[in-house]
């Protein structure tokens, strides 16, 4: 298959574009989370990001102090960038296709604390299992 | 019945984390502003399940089987087993009698709030003989399956504009859902196929947030408002004036713009260059074959699909063949669109005295 590579493909010129206006946009959301707590979203999949962009990018936020896993109809990672508040998510399928990925500002991404109906059923089944014990069954 | 989406995410052992990121991936779809997974969270939250009823005329299941490979098996596996109750001849298990039974008892516990999806064209020719199933006619069946319906989505274009059915000399008498049926809304998801990733978001929005826009055609603006050369990447060559003339010139080795081999792309509203087929992998003009033109109306009967688009077509209306590349182009790229612009002068007075076709119907898009 080494002929293959021998047939030159031009790559589309990438020229680094939206980065530095993102960096803004990020500022200015930061700026509103602090004054009001208002959160803010950056859909990435949405804009034209060539390979340097997205290595501003990564480079000015930096990495953070936090990375979770979410795994819930495949996998998902959200990261605390180095500025704190700066949250990058990815979600992927279950076959490890990337489905969005995003930018959020906010002291912790929606997605993450457990909500209250989750909670209950938890705690329905846990009740449950210690009703099961206490009558001596497994 | 009365099971709202969620709650039919929960039965299936999801948290609401899973529905918070199936809002969030069919918003990123959508193209919708972060902010709206929301609102789509807290809509879908509360909607009660609906039923979609699928029904196939003159088709070749080809739709079917885009939906069915649909890139994000999470998204489409949702539609289907957690979002809605859906009814499709080819994809449940009941056959024959039982099956049309099954059909007949979904639509009457939803009369008047299914979603009916329509794939294929419908024969009039005949009294509409050439398409019957269990003694009825498609026209018939489709007219009573309408009244109950609270929208219906045209998917593929020969359901939205009659696509290989109706092109000439269309010996069946094929028309569009949309000659048919005049009082339901109606969404055309055209494609030959659609893309599958947009059949679905087009019905999670109408959950979501009832009838999207839709341009002249009827197509949702949030997956068909730009043409293919829009979001080309290619579209540099092309302002360049650098095309490929044949498939093996050096131009197409480089990967040059597909125009003069007969590229639709200009006039053809699609989400192919953005959102790509095949688990994201690529697209037509990105595998070196210029675009087709399956998503708009005729474009089996426009005169050839390798021939340079002002030859070809002989009803497009000029000034939007090349107006949005000519105005768009940088300077560079007014030299290329000039030369175009003439040559499509020549090639529309010789297209005059050959296109013997139907009249065309209306003639597309606002842009
Ligand atoms: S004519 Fe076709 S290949 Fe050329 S830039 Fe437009 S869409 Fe791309
Ligand atoms: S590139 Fe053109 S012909 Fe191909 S699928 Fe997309 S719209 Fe249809």
């Amino acid at each position: 298959m080494k002929i293959l590579d021998t047939i030159p493909i031009r790559p589309a010129p990438s020229p680094a574009a939206n980065a530095p206006a993102l960096l803004q946009e990020i500022a200015a959301a930061l700026d509103a989370l602090l004054l009001s707590r208002q959160r803010h979203c950056i859909d990435l999949g949405s804009l034209p990001l060539s390979p340097a962009d997205r290595d501003m990018l990564r480079e000015a936020l930096g990495t953070g102090e936090i990375h979770m896993e979410l795994t819930t109809l495949g996998n998902s990672r959200i990261e605390e960038t180095g500025v704190p508040g700066v949250w990058w998510v990815r979600h992927s399928s279950e076959d490890g296709i990337l489905l969005t990925e995003s930018l959020e500002v906010c002291h912790v991404p929606e997605i993450v604390p457990a909500d209250t109906t989750d909670i209950a059923i938890g705690l329905q089944r846990l009740r449950q299992r210690i009703a099961v014990r206490a009558s001596g069954g497994q | 019945m009365d099971e709202t989406i969620l709650d039919a995410f929960r039965q299936n052992g999801l948290s609401r984390r899973a529905f918070l990121k199936f809002c969030a991936a069919t918003t990123s779809l959508l193209a919708l502003p972060p902010a709206a997974a929301a609102a789509m969270a807290e809509k879908l939250a509360g909607t009660l399940r609906p039923t979609v009823i699928y029904l196939s005329y003159q088709e070749c299941t080809g739709c079917l089987e885009s939906m069915t490979r649909s890139f994000s098996p999470t998204i489409e596996h949702l539609m289907f087993n957690n979002i809605s109750l859906a009814f499709n001849d080819t994809l449940q298990a009941a056959a024959g009698e039982a099956a049309e039974a099954a059909r007949k008892e979904a639509m009457r516990k939803a009369w008047g709030k299914y979603i009916l999806i329509v794939d294929g064209a419908v024969p009039m020719g005949g009294g509409g003989a050439y398409c019957v199933a269990a003694g009825q006619s498609a026209v018939d069946d489709l007219r009573h399956a309408a009244q109950g319906a609270a929208a219906i989505i045209a998917v593929g274009t020969c359901a939205a504009f009659g696509g290989v059915p109706y092109a000439a000399p269309n010996p069946t008498g094929a028309v569009p859902v949309s000659e048919i049926i005049r009082d339901r809304p109606i969404i055309n998801v055209s494609g030959c196929p659609p893309i599958p990733e947009v059949m679905t978001g087009v019905i999670v929005y109408y959950l979501s947030f009832g009838m999207p826009a839709l341009d002249r055609q009827g197509r949702p603006v949030a997956f068909y408002g730009n043409t293919i050369h829009d979001r080309c990447y290619r579209r540099p060559f092309y302002d360049e004036g650098r095309f490929a003339h044949t498939f093996d010139d050096e131009g197409a080795r480089n990967g040059w713009c597909l125009y003069e081999l007969g590229c639709k792309g200009p006039v053809t509203y699609n989400a192919c260059a953005t959102l790509k087929w095949n688990q994201g992998t690529s697209f037509p003009i990105q595998s070196g074959h210029g675009c087709l033109g399956c998503s708009e109306p005729d474009f089996w009967d426009k005169g050839g699909f390798y021939r340079p688009l002002p030859a070809a077509t002989g009803h497009w209306p000029r000034g939007e063949v090349l107006g949005g590349a000519a105005l768009g182009g940088a300077v560079v790229g007014v030299g290329a669109a000039a030369l175009a612009r003439s040559r499509q002068q020549a090639a529309a007075a010789k297209s005059a005295k050959e296109v013997s076709h139907p009249p065309p119907k209306e003639d597309s898009h606002e842009h």
